[in-house]
């Protein structure tokens, strides 16, 4: 049986930490960090989890659940139940993940829906995700033309329509195409599979670009663009990110604009004096 | 080394552009050893970790393709695949995905 949550003593909360180490840390992930009795934390260098132990002294990395072929369900099950495991010791647990937590995470939704099934109070606070960090380094606004974002195997393991006027960004691309999801790296073979579905709606010589997020602030941030045709043969990583422009203009609908016009002129002619 | 973090942190924070001469310039007048001298100058980052004593990999991914099936309690959100088939069965204690 459920207890209401908020019930018991211990609570967990989930903070981003946002991409870059100390530039994009809010006030109140910091301050979550700090007053915790225990912080896990899953990030993107060994040089912020040392950051993050100058600000706490028990942090705990949740790095040693990643293994060489152990599957990363299971891997993401042993994350959330290591932080349950103080929770329901009574204690105030922060989970800290590198960008936002709830991105393209699964560990932290799951490890608060687990905390407030049990009863425990449970939130999570957002961080500066590599999405945010890509609109800023490519000048893209997603507003302006629309954007659709898939992971990068899911994208492969299901049909989706596509649209080729707004822009498509594939996340985790270093591994499209994994099934056993026990690896951490696909290879040319996976990607050339890649690039026939996405010649569907693209042309091969159509440029794309491989981005990956600066860090630390002695780094910068890929952005290699390549025709699709080369993406096999392009060095891709756990982080990097495909960002796919559009091919084609904005495709006018001229159907529902005349509908739209229906209405307006319905408006007017009912409009008082 | 703590003080590396502290170097890099405050860089982070400095909203100023810092041009490579101005760099050059804070990291040599750092105090740093010579082999974290040489790494933060050659901007190298696994060099850099190693330097520091942070563990020797990081892995960064967080988010499956797909849940896991689950006999008792499929997502909405996740039709039956295929591919499913080859994941790893789920246990009564995992938790569902978001």
């Amino acid at each position: 049986m459920e207890t209401p949550a908020g019930e018991k003593p211990g609570r967990l909360v989930c903070v981003g930490l946002g991409m870059m180490l100390g530039a994009h840390i809010g006030p109140r992930a910091r301050s979550h960090i700090e007053q915790s009795d225990v912080v896990f934390v899953a990030v993107s260098d060994p040089v912020v989890e040392l950051w993050l132990q100058q600000m706490h002294p028990d942090v705990r990395s949740l790095q040693p659940h990643y293994a060489e072929g152990k599957p990363r369900h299971q891997t993401y099950r042993d994350m959330v139940e290591s932080m349950l495991v103080e929770v329901r010791a009574g204690r105030t647990v922060c989970g800290a993940f590198y960008g936002h937590p709830g991105v393209f995470a699964k560990a932290p939704h799951d490890a608060i829906a687990q905390a407030r099934r049990e009863g425990f109070d449970a939130h999570m606070e957002p961080g500066v995700s590599a999405e945010d960090c890509l609109y800023a380094d490519l000048d893209i606004d997603p507003g302006r033309l629309g954007c659709q974002h898939y992971e990068a195997s899911q994208f492969m393991f299901y049909r989706r329509r596509l649209d080729p006027s707004a822009y498509l960004i594939l996340w985790q691309v270093g591994i499209a195409g994994d099934r056993t999801y026990r690896r951490f790296a696909t290879g040319p073979e996976y990607r050339r599979l890649l690039v026939e579905r996405l010649r569907e709606d693209y042309p091969l010589d159509h440029p794309v670009t491989v981005y990956e997020a600066a860090t630390l602030p002695i780094t910068q941030p890929r952005m290699e663009t390549v025709p699709l045709h080369a993406l096999p043969d392009t060095p891709l990583y756990m982080h990097s990110t495909l960002v796919v422009p559009p091919c084609m203009p904005l495709q006018r609908d001229e159907a529902m604009l005349a509908r739209i016009e229906t209405v307006e002129r319905a408006e007017a002619t009912t409009e008082p004096a | 080394m703590s003080n590396v973090v502290q170097f890099l942190e405050t860089l982070s924070l400095d909203p100023k552009a810092v041009t490579e001469e101005q760099y050059v310039q804070a990291v040599s007048t750092a105090n740093f050893n010579l082999d974290v001298t040489v790494a933060l100058l050659k901007r190298d980052v696994t060099g850099l970790n190693r330097l520091l004593g942070g563990r020797a990999t990081v892995l960064a991914f967080v988010f499956p393709a797909e849940n896991e099936p689950d006999d008792n309690q499929r997502d909405d959100d996740t039709p039956p695949d295929e591919s499913e088939k080859e994941v790893p069965q789920n246990d009564q204690n995992s938790a569902q995905a978001a």
